[in-house]
């Protein structure tokens, strides 16, 4: 749905709302490499216990855990909407909702392994939609469309922001996954590299969409992905062909999804000091299926995201705040007794 | 009793085969209405859709002119007419393989864009679906298909795929419509017309402008072939009595899409270009028993002769177009583009008149034999 903000009422200029986005996401890198390198060996809430003690750490642990609550919801059930939407019209919404959810669900509880390889594999399949995507537009794409480049209204502008704002802020999941990479040195450097290619991704995405629909058209559809899916012509036998990029779409949204409710799961073990509670997971599972069913269409999804992305201006630097203060902070303590030989 | 992984794994396949044909959405090809073409009209404050239904038959190899219905529907609103036709279709209507819509002449002078708007949002057509005109109803070339599916069930399908490899960029798709429409620009859209040619023909003849989402006027033919020659669409072009020895001259062309550029900002002046390749394939002879430098000057000769003839025929189209504000080569989006404080205030199709735009050749002019 980012594309649907960033382009309402700004056009091709909607792009640059990705640089306040972009610059979060680095900070969020950076903070995450920091923290991680001050609370070696710890895993986030352990960490946020030692660093600001037990009340405060588990107030902001819980912080975050709502926040990876949140944005699970508002990307799982985007997914939902499009296929309720779209594809399976006459399926209830429900049903839909817990067949990925389970699906999700079961992967988290499985571990981030198989989700990161899950994810390795989904790379391709991701190269293959933009493939497809470029084919489908070729012959009906200009440069004209793009033109004039000019900012809307400051209000269309701001909430484009928010929502990039919004949107990189699913990077704080990063605290949850850091402690298990390698202890490699360079992987904040190879995190930065990524952010900036699927920045220039999105971008690319959201040009070539302009550059089709022209932009007073694409300022009105919500699903750009599936609009463009939709101009593909694979010969005159399949003509439902945003069916096949909704299959191949699926698999990265099981992937990322699952990373998700996994950051959502392990915070709630963490939070009550367990290790793998089936209870506690599926549990939780069930409570992120009830959470968004409290959207009944997309407009209420829409709605959502405005909500959290106004939240998330406070919300994200606040989380932020607490870790890189706490880090110092507990740095400090450590030198200090390293100092008197503790 | 204890699963193994594999067992469980094994039990899960099983279990997730067993949905696999889907349940709430499935579809059952043999209960399905599948409507190849839509038309649509607007007479006495109704709208009428008119469907060309396949109603395949699982026992059946083929699909004959014995599985297709005829079937219409009409409603003060489009979603009342798309109500009635659900009501009287024999099966599921099923809209999601629609290839072709049919605009009515009065839906036309009425507005286009009320005729696909429920449709576009009921994701029934999509962005890529061809658009095609007709003077009088649609529904009438619709009806006329049931007779051409003895010959072939998709005639109008293939009508627009033969005129596509003969024309390149011939077809209309509603994306075009929604980009010339929604702009800034009140820019003119040329959609293909098709027409009842006796009982059982129907062919491509001419095109509607439409503009500001209705029908502007009806266009011949022969000023279509024009058109898709200044596009870059036609390749095969035939000039008659050309120049002082009134040549007749068949040039195979190779060309480049048009180019605009600006000459001046105040008056506003543009100049259009056009450039390609054109190869003589008949020309009355000329050119036979001429040595290799004599082909060089005939060529140069022959070039100056059909560069000011096409110009001509250009400057001559150019100014019918301004005439009637029709802006089909999409000035107004280039200006808009490269050039947006030089927009007029005025509306773009009265400004579009008075623009002065020089029109500029640049071809290679060779023999086709030595090509």
């Amino acid at each position: 749905m980012l594309p649907y903000f960033l382009i309402k009422g700004n056009g091709t200029a909607g792009v640059l709302a990705l640089l306040p986005g972009l610059l979060l996401g680095a900070i969020i890198i950076t903070s995450c490499a920091f923290w991680n390198k001050t609370c070696e060996g710890y895993t986030l809430f352990p960490a946020l216990t030692e660093m600001l003690g037990t009340f405060l750490g588990k107030a902001v642990g819980f912080g975050f855990v709502l926040f990876y609550a949140s944005f699970a919801v508002s990307c799982l059930y985007g997914f939902i909407e499009v296929i309720n939407g779209h594809l399976l019209l006459e399926t209830p919404r429900m049903v839909i909702a817990i067949g990925i959810f389970l699906l999700v669900g079961v992967l988290s509880w499985h571990g981030l392994e198989d989700i990161a390889r899950t994810a390795t594999l989904c790379a391709s399949l991701v190269l293959v939609i933009s493939l497809l995507m470029l084919m489908g537009s070729k012959g009906v794409f200009s440069i004209e469309n793009l033109l004039p480049v000019r900012l809307g209204e400051p209000e269309s502008l701001l909430i484009a922001m928010r929502q990039s704002f919004f949107a990189y802020g699913g990077l704080l999941s990063l605290f949850m996954v850091y402690p298990a990479l390698s202890r490699n040195a360079h992987v904040s450097k190879k995190l930065m590299l990524a952010m900036g290619v699927s920045s220039v991704a999105v971008s690319l995405w959201i040009i070539l969409a302009l550059g089709v629909f022209g932009q007073y058209s694409t300022g009105s559809m919500i699903w750009l992905p599936l609009e463009l899916a939709r101009m593909i012509q694979l010969s005159s036998f399949l003509e439902r062909t945003e069916a096949l990029f909704a299959i191949l779409w699926m698999v990265v949204v099981v992937a990322n999804g699952g990373m998700l409710v996994w950051c959502v799961t392990e915070g709630v073990h963490q939070l009550f000091g367990k290790k793998k509670n089936s209870w506690l997971h599926w549990g939780t599972i069930a409570l992120l299926v009830g959470m968004g069913m409290q959207t009944k269409n997309v407009l209420g999804l829409l709605q959502l995201q405005q909500k959290l992305s106004m939240l998330s201006l406070f919300w994200i630097p606040i989380l932020l705040l607490f870790v890189i203060v706490g880090s110092l902070r507990y740095r400090h303590r450590q030198r200090r007794e390293e100092g008197l030989g503790l | 009793m204890k699963f193994s992984s594999l067992g469980k794994l094994l039990l899960f396949v099983c279990f997730t085969a067993a949905f696999c044909n889907g349940c709430w959405d499935r579809k059952e090809f043999n209960q399905l209405a599948i409507a190849q073409t839509i038309a649509v009209d607007y007479e006495d404050g109704e709208y009428q859709l008119t469907v060309q239904l396949l109603m395949p038959n699982t026992a059946e190899e083929t699909i004959s002119s014995k599985n297709i219905w005829i079937i219409d529907g009409k409603g003060k609103s489009v979603g009342d007419a798309m109500e009635n036709l659900a009501l009287r279709a024999p099966r599921e209507l099923y809209l999601n393989h629609l290839d072709i819509v049919l605009l009515g002449e009065g839906l036309m002078k009425q507005d286009v864009g009320q005729g696909l708007e429920y449709l576009m949002k009921q994701h029934v057509l999509r962005r890529r679906t061809s658009l095609l005109a007709t003077e009088g109803r649609a529904g009438d070339i619709v009806q006329a298909q049931s007779d051409l599916a003895e010959v072939d069930i998709y005639y109008l399908a293939n009508l627009i795929r033969d005129q596509r490899r003969h024309v390149k960029e011939s077809e209309t798709i509603i994306n075009d419509y929604y980009i010339a429409m929604d702009n800034h620009v009140q820019e003119t859209l040329v959609i293909p017309k098709v027409a009842l040619a006796g009982e059982k023909e129907i062919k491509m003849a001419g095109a509607a402008l439409i503009r500001d989402r209705k029908l502007l006027s009806w266009v011949d033919q022969e000023w279509l072939s024009t058109y898709y020659w200044i596009t870059g669409g036609k390749e095969i072009i035939t000039l008659q009595n050309v120049g002082a020895q009134h040549y007749d001259i068949t040039l195979e062309v190779r060309k480049e899409k048009y180019k605009w550029k600006l000459l001046s900002e105040e008056p506003l002046q543009v100049e259009v270009t056009f450039r390609g390749t054109l190869y003589m394939t008949e020309n009355d002879k000329s050119a036979e028993g001429l040595s290799l430098d004599e082909l060089e000057t005939f060529n140069e000769r022959m070039k100056k002769v059909v560069e000011a003839e096409l110009t001509s025929r250009i400057e001559q189209d150019i100014a019918q177009m301004q005439e009637q504000g029709a802006d089909i080569l999409h000035l107004g989006r280039w200006l808009y583009a490269w050039h947006p404080d030089l927009m007029p205030e005025k509306t773009w199709a009265e400004a579009f008149s008075k623009i002065k735009i020089a029109v500029k050749m640049e071809t290679n002019l060779e023999l086709y034999e030595l090509k």
